[in-house]
This record gives structure tokens, C-alpha cells and sequence, in this order.
């Protein structure tokens, strides 16, 4: 069995980079055919200067070779340079941009599953009363605000009303603890409700009656029978979550200045940086795919049921 | 309410949670030592004088070296490693305008303790004009001889770049003379000098560190501070630097934060993180009505000009005497009186206010009149607005350019009856499309000085072959008192000529002007001895950053 899981899993490794490749190839001819180009401003640079900046990052060849060099690096895993950052090519930016994303994602990670489940646990075994009801309101309450007006309020409640937290900027623990926060609270609401929904199906299903009819002790019916045939759903939503997480802190990353990749791909974008926007979505496009990978060995982890071949 | 409380409590109790985990300290003190913490809304993209542009990229740079020259608070030209600033009256400028002579101070020293001599500027001068550099002032330069060859041959083999280098006119006389030669006479040129873009670098440590010669650790400047650090996408710490050779800084530390967002960066000077904060453009009126806040207040006027820019070249602007009906038909005093609450200043001309050349007459026939502008629009042809053509406002959408857009938009409805549509860009789009492509009927533009000299405003925006003449605006006249300013030695002509091609200009009315705009900042009661300038960068004073000091 173990065999053929590794066989599956290097089959999908297999097929990430042809994926990939078509990920590169779509985003290379998206960005190049957005109006307006790296040295566009508004207030422009005069024609010898474009000359000479067209000529120093090769974008005077024709399109077709400027792709063909841009596939050829990104073969050998060179994402190319940043037009906007002179002195630093694609991976230096990503690798000075990465601990911040994956420290930021890793605790919102572990606050929204592990606020989100036991959540969502309590709220199913509660059913109908006000734990319920509560945490109901609560899920739908955050659900509802998007991230930035999330992330304005608490910096206005913890930085400016009570002084606890620094308002932005990064460097210390006490700098996660806001954004982190920010970005966590919409997936944890999201895994609770799913987790109350799921524990709730599973809960009428005929083999957990089965279980208490034995005589079965409480605990072990809903640790052996609930909770993991409640957690495969879960688990799905986990997957995407981590996912989501790791590579959608644009916003959330703005509002609290932390100096992540996330930030970065909007300035990216805004300022025409081809380089910089097409070696951010490679690399988010490696991050995905390899997470869903994770989910989906996960799940024959959880549920006996699945098997790959 | 109910929810908010609810709201207050969950996040409350996860949070303190965290802090108890992570062992959070948010606590600050204020000390002689403190740093002065500024926020540059930005990472730089380069901290490489000759490749620099944006006006935060300036800001820092400022700090960290020193060029042969600067400007004072009146935006007269200063000595600072040169050690007067060249005339003809003191043999620093031959009669005819070409040879320019810079003799150094003495004493002058890199950060590293090294000796800083003409080489250095030598070496600095024709990087600037270096194809390979593309330098984004480097055809500021051109007047140097050679420098148009050397610059346009991006193609050229290394050896004929390098006898086109070796052939420019910059050359080092001796380790205290610095000789520079025109090919022919350009009145700015010290203005171009003291940009930031002739800060001296190294050779040495560009050539040992390559690109990576900007960071801390590798970095060699000649300013009041050195950097100490650099957290990309995070902050910039600088410290005062010990082998100053000028006045040393009177505060140890500048901390230089990057928020990008214009309301985070306010947050945090509420929450004390910052000691001086931008106000967002569009709720000054907020801060200014706030009875705390309204006393940390400061007004910083910055040589921009802000004007509807109108394309010539389509129906119905190539009519002069539509484009005079718009420019007499906007209220412009609604604008900053009412909407922004008296910040900026109303504009019927295109020099703003502190720059040489500067005339609050001129444009005065533009002065709000809506019975005369619609007579006007009646006379063209289009009584009361009526058949009129679709015309579009491009602009971008930054700022409080949005707002300014719908207010005229309902200015030209109200006083002329035009239906003007509205089309925001993002800043590539624009600039591809209304800079570059002149796709546009009529575009908001904001224009701040690069050097402060009437030139700048005029000559590239409006000499009918210029790359950058988005109306597509030619007229002979126009030309001619511009051709005769660019080469004009006598200061006083100069202006005066710049002065008539002003004149000329917004007589045509290519452009409605607006407003002249102004920055509002908020400063903490403890910081001292800025002093503001026309040429500022992002940060407010940061030309005499050095002398800005903390009261405990």
C-alpha cells in the first residue's frame, strides 16, 4: 500500500510541471498583453532612457524569444529579475519575502484549525443552544467582514485604543499577532461551520446509533466513530485552506506592512514587473499544487475507504 | 453594538492568549537617543543614486550621500562638496557658458575614511551617462560633450562604449578640480548637478559588490548618515555617520518604515509608532477639525502644479475657444475651499508658487465666470453644451484625483452643460495611453519639479517637439521664447523669457489649470528644526534632515 501511494505521489509530481509550464506560459502573454509596460509612468522617461532599459532587460526582442528565454531560465529554475527591484533578481526577492508569508499563514493556520474545529465540535454537540447559537453569530459575523475592515479594527482597538500592539511593520513576536489574527478569523469560521455540519451528518448516521446501542462509552464513540469520518470533509477545506492562506495575505499584508510575498505580487502587478509577477505566480502555482497533494494523501490517511492506485 | 462587543471579546481573548504566548512588547519610550521614525510609503526600488527616481528612493538618499552641490530653502543653489557653487564672476563658469570648473572642499570623506576626490565625481558623472546604467536622469545630461553618443549606444560593442566613455567631457584635474564641458550652453546645468542623481558612488565598491553595492554592510556614502540596515519591504535604519566630514547629525538613528497603505501609516502615528505621518490626501478636512490633532498640522507646498491637460489634436480641443470656455468655467475655489477644506492653492496658471518665473496673474482672464465661459462655449458653437462631442476625463486613480475627477465633471455640467465621462487608469495604462499614445480627450496631470527652474515645468510639456508634449500643443511663439530661454546665460532674461512663453502658453489655454497642490503632514510636538523646501522628497525636510532633533 505504501508503494502505490508513493507511486501516485510521484505521478502527480510528474504531471506538476506540465501544469506548471502552462501556468507560466498563460500569465507570461496575460501580463505582456496588460496595457502599459514596466517603464510606464505618469510621469514617463525620456525615449533614450527606455532605449537603454528596454535593451539592458532584453525587452526590445521580439516577444516569442523574450518567452523562449523566459521558459529556458525558468527550466534551469532561474524566475529571472525583478524590473522594479534593479539589484535583486525574482528568487532573492521571494526568498527575502517568504518567512514572512509562511510565519504569518503557519499561525493563522493553527489559529483557524485550532480554534475552528473544537468550535465547530461544540457547537454540533450543542446543538440548538446558545454555544450554538453563539458561535453561529459569531462565524457569520466574521465570515461577513472582509479582511482589511477586519484588520483596520483591530489595529484601531489593540494599537491605537489600548496600546497593546504595534499598528504594523514586522520584526518581533508582537508583530504577528495582529495580522496573523486578522487572516485567521475568516477560514476558522469557515472550518467551524463546516466541522459543525459535518459532525452533525455523521452524528445521525446509522453506525454511530450502532455504537451507543452497544454500550459504547460516549468518548469513544465520538473520538473512534465522529470525529474521523466528520474530519474528511474537514480536511478538504483544510487543504485549500492552507493553500488560500499561504498565498492570499495580499490585502492582509498590506494593511499591516508586513513584508511578505503577498504585497509584493500587488506592487508587482501595478508596476508592470513581468519578472517579478510571473516568478510570484510559478511559485504560487508550486505551493498549490503541492498542498493539494498533501489533501489528497491526507485523506487515505483518514478514511480507510480511499485508496490510490 | 451588540456585535461589536462580541467582536471586542473574541478577538480579546485570542489575542491575549497570543501575547501571553509570544511575550509581546509594544512599549515605548522616548529618549534623547530615540530614533526620528519616518515612513516612506514604500520599499525602495534602489538605493543606487544613478538609477534612483521616486521621491522616497530621494528621501534616503539624501541621508546617505552628498553631491557637489544642493539647494537652499529658497531653492537657491548651495555648496556641499564643492566648495562654492560655480559663476562666471568666480571662474567656476567660462564667459561662454561651456567649461564648468568644481573645486572641492577640503577634508571630505567617504564613510569609510577615505578620501573623496574630483575621480570619484569623475567616475560618478559618466555613470550617469552610461547605456548600460539607463539611468532614469541620465538624458538630463546630454549637454556634456559627448554625452548624447555615449548615451544612445545601448548596441555598441564594449570597446567603442568605452572610447565614447573615455571621450565625454568630465574630467578629473586634479584630486580637487573637477572639469566638466558642454557642448553647448545650458543655464540648468548646476540645477542637474545637484540633483540626486550626481551623488558621488565609489568605484571601487561598485565594482567589488556589483548590484548588491546598495546594501547595508556593502554600502559606502558620503552623507550625514550611513546605513545600518536594511529589511527589504520592511525598514531602513541609518546611524549618524562618524567620518562626517560636515555638521554631525544632531539625532544618532533615522528608522525608516515602509507602509505602504496611506491610512495604516496615519493609524500608526496615532498609535506613536511614527513621529511625522502623511495625511491622507481627501480627509484633511478630518484632521484639520480634529481640536488635537489640527495643532500637529504641517502644510508642506511642494512645486506641483495640477491642471487638465486637453488634446489638441481631436474634436472639439482643437477649437481655442473651447478650450478658454472650460478653463473660465471651473470654480475652482469650491474645489479648495469647500471640498478640501482650504488645503491647496487655486491655479489660472502653470508655474506654481516658489518657483522662479512664478506670476499669480497670469491666467487671471480664466478667473471663475460662468456666464462668460458659457458665452464662450456659445460663440464655439455649443450653446449651453448642446452637441457638444463624447468627451472622456482619463486619469489616475490615486490619491484624491478620484474625487477631483466627479468635481469637475459636475463642474462642466453645472456651469457649461458638457456631459464629460470618466475614465480612471491604473499608472502603466496611463502611461502607455495619454503619455505615450495622447489617447485621451481631456487627463488630470499633476506635475512636480524635478529641478527647480521654470524650464522644467515648461519646455518639456509644451515645446511642440518634445516627447513628453502630451496636448500635442505647437505654436511658433511658444517655441521660440523656449529655444531662446534654454540657451539664455542671464538669469534675469531667462525668467523674464520663460515668464513671455508662460504667458504664451496659457493664453492658448492647452491646458486649464487648477490647483497648485499642497501636502498635509502630522508631526509630533517633539520633533524640532525641520525645515521644508520646494524640492522635498517623500519625507518633509529631508534636504536638513541632520539638524532635526527630539525633545525628550
Amino acid at each position: 500500500m505504501a508503494t502505490a501511494m508513493l507511486k501516485y505521489a510521484a505521478h502527480r509530481l510528474f504531471w506538476m510541471f506540465p501544469v506548471l509550464f502552462g501556468i507560466g506560459t498563460i500569465t507570461f502573454f496575460l501580463m505582456h498583453a496588460v496595457p502599459g509596460g514596466p517603464w510606464d509612468e505618469t510621469k514617463n522617461l525620456p525615449p533614450p532612457v527606455v532605449a537603454n532599459l528596454n535593451h539592458r532587460y532584453d525587452l526590445d526582442d521580439p516577444l516569442l524569444i523574450q518567452y523562449g528565454k523566459f521558459i529556458g531560465n525558468a527550466a534551469r529554475g532561474d524566475l529571472g529579475i525583478s524590473y522594479t527591484f534593479q539589484d535583486r533578481d525574482v528568487s532573492q526577492v521571494i526568498r527575502q519575502g517568504l518567512p514572512a508569508t509562511t510565519i504569518l499563514a503557519g499561525l493563522a493556520f493553527l489559529i483557524s484549525v485550532g480554534a475552528g474545529i473544537p468550535l465547530g465540535m461544540i457547537a454540533a454537540a450543542r446543538q440548538n443552544t446558545a454555544v450554538d447559537f453563539v458561535s453561529i453569530a459569531l462565524a457569520t459575523v466574521f465570515a461577513s467582514v472582509p479582511g482589511f475592515i477586519l484588520g483596520i479594527l483591530l489595529i484601531m482597538i489593540f494599537s491605537v485604543a489600548w496600546d497593546l500592539l504595534p499598528s504594523g511593520g514586522w520584526g518581533s513576536p508582537s508583530h504577528v499577532v495582529l495580522p496573523a489574527l486578522a487572516l485567521s478569523l475568516l477560514p476558522m469560521t469557515f472550518i467551524a461551520r463546516v466541522t459543525r455540519a459535518s459532525v452533525l451528518e455523521v452524528l445521525g448516521e446509522d453506525y454511530v446509533r450502532t455504537a451507543e446501542a452497544k454500550g459504547m462509552p460516549p468518548l469513544v464513540v465520538h473520538y473512534r466513530h465522529v470525529l474521523r469520518n466528520a474530519l474528511v470533509p474537514v480536511i478538504t477545506i483544510i487543504g485549500a485552506e492552507a493553500g488560500a492562506l499561504l498565498t492570499g495575505s495580499f490585502i492582509i499584508e498590506t494593511v499591516f506592512s508586513v513584508p511578505g510575498i503577498g504585497r509584493l505580487f500587488v506592487q508587482g502587478i501595478m508596476q508592470r514587473d513581468y519578472g517579478l509577477i510571473t516568478g510570484l505566480v510559478i511559485f504560487y502555482a508550486t505551493v498549490i499544487t503541492v498542498v493539494n497533494l498533501i489533501t489528497d494523501l491526507l485523506y487515505a490517511a483518514v478514511d480507510p475507504r480511499i485508496r490510490y492506485s | 453594538m451588540v456585535l461589536a462587543k462580541q467582536f471586542v471579546a473574541i478577538a480579546g481573548l485570542l489575542a491575549l492568549v497570543l501575547i501571553v504566548a509570544c511575550g509581546g512588547d509594544s512599549t515605548t519610550t522616548q529618549s534623547p537617543d530615540s530614533p526620528i521614525r519616518l515612513n516612506l510609503g514604500g520599499e525602495p526600488n534602489t538605493l543606487d543614486p544613478q538609477l534612483a527616481s521616486s521621491r522616497l528612493e530621494i528621501s534616503v538618499l539624501r541621508q546617505l550621500s552628498q553631491g557637489l552641490l544642493g539647494f537652499d530653502q529658497d531653492l537657491n543653489l548651495t555648496p556641499l562638496v564643492a566648495s562654492a557653487v560655480p559663476t562666471v564672476g568666480n571662474g567656476g563658469i567660462t564667459a561662454d557658458g561651456l567649461i564648468y570648473t568644481f573645486k572641492l572642499k577640503d577634508g571630505v570623506t567617504w564613510s569609510d575614511g577615505q578620501p573623496l576626490t574630483a575621480g570619484d565625481f569623475e567616475y560618478t558623472f559618466k555613470r550617469i551617462l552610461s547605456p548600460d546604467i539607463a539611468g532614469p536622469y541620465s538624458a538630463m545630461f546630454t549637454a556634456i560633450k559627448g554625452g548624447e553618443d555615449y548615451l544612445m549606444a545601448p548596441d555598441a560593442e564594449q570597446s567603442i562604449k568605452d572610447s565614447l566613455r573615455d571621450n565625454l567631457g568630465i574630467n578629473a584635474a586634479s584630486d580637487d578640480t573637477l572639469v566638466i564641458t558642454l557642448v553647448a550652453p545650458n543655464p540648468t546645468f548646476l540645477q542637474k548637478v545637484a540633483l540626486v542623481a550626481g551623488a558621488p558612488v565609489r568605484q571601487d565598491v561598485v565594482e567589488q559588490f556589483g548590484a548588491a553595492w546598495t546594501e547595508a554592510g556593502n554600502h559606502v556614502g558620503n552623507g550625514p548618515y550611513v546605513l545600518t540596515e536594511w529589511v527589504h519591504q520592511d525598514h531602513i535604519t541609518l546611524e549618524a555617520n562618524a567620518k562626517y566630514w560636515g555638521q554631525a547629525p544632531m539625532q544618532n538613528t533615522i528608522q525608516f518604515s515602509m507602509i505602504t497603505d496611506v491610512n495604516a501609516e496615519l493609524t500608526a502615528y496615532k498609535a506613536g509608532d511614527l513621529d511625522i505621518a502623511q495625511i491622507p490626501p481627501g480627509t484633511e478636512s478630518g484632521i484639520l477639525g480634529d481640536a488635537n490633532l489640527s495643532e500637529q498640522v504641517l502644510a508642506a507646498s511642494q512645486l506641483t502644479s495640477l491642471a487638465l491637460f486637453l488634446n489638441l489634436t481631436v474634436e472639439p480641443f482643437d477649437d481655442p475657444m473651447v478650450r478658454r470656455a472650460i478653463a473660465t468655467g471651473i470654480d475652482r475655489s469650491s474645489w479648495t475651499e469647500k471640498v478640501k477644506n482650504g488645503v491647496g492653492e487655486s491655479a489660472t496658471g502653470w508655474l506654481p508658487p516658489g518657483l522662479p518665473g512664478y506670476d499669480a496673474s497670469v491666467g487671471s482672464a480664466y478667473d471663475f465666470n460662468a456666464s462668460e465661459a458659457r458665452s464662450m462655449l456659445a460663440e464655439a458653437g455649443y450653446p449651453e453644451g448642446e452637441g457638444f462631442p463624447d468627451i472622456s476625463l482619463t486619469y489616475v486613480e490615486a490619491g484624491d484625483q478620484g474625487l477631483m475627477a466627479q468635481f469637475l465633471q459636475a463642474q462642466l455640467l453645472e456651469n457649461l452643460g458638457i456631459n464629460m465621462g470618466l475614465t480612471p487608469l491604473d499608472p502603466p495604462s496611463y502611461g502607455q495611453q495619454v503619455i505615450g499614445g495622447r489617447q485621451f480627450g481631456a487627463t488630470l496631470l499633476a506635475w512636480s519639479a524635478d529641478y527647480p527652474d521654470p524650464e522644467n515645468f515648461l519646455a518639456g510639456l509644451f515645446a511642440s517637439d518634445s516627447f513628453l508634449d502630451i496636448t500635442g500643443y505647437a505654436s511658433e511663439e511658444f517655441d521660440r521664447l523656449a529655444g531662446m530661454a534654454a540657451a539664455e546665460l542671464d538669469q534675469k532674461i531667462r525668467i523674464d523669457l520663460w515668464d513671455q512663453a508662460h504667458q504664451v502658453m496659457i493664453a492658448d489655454a492647452p491646458i486649464a489649470p487648477f490647483m497648485f497642490v499642497e501636502q498635509y503632514f502630522l508631526m509630533s510636538p517633539n520633533v524640532h528644526g525641520l525645515t521644508l523646501t520646494g524640492v522635498d522628497g517623500a519625507i518633509p525636510g529631508d534636504t536638513r534632515l541632520a539638524e532635526v532633533y527630539l525633545s525628550p
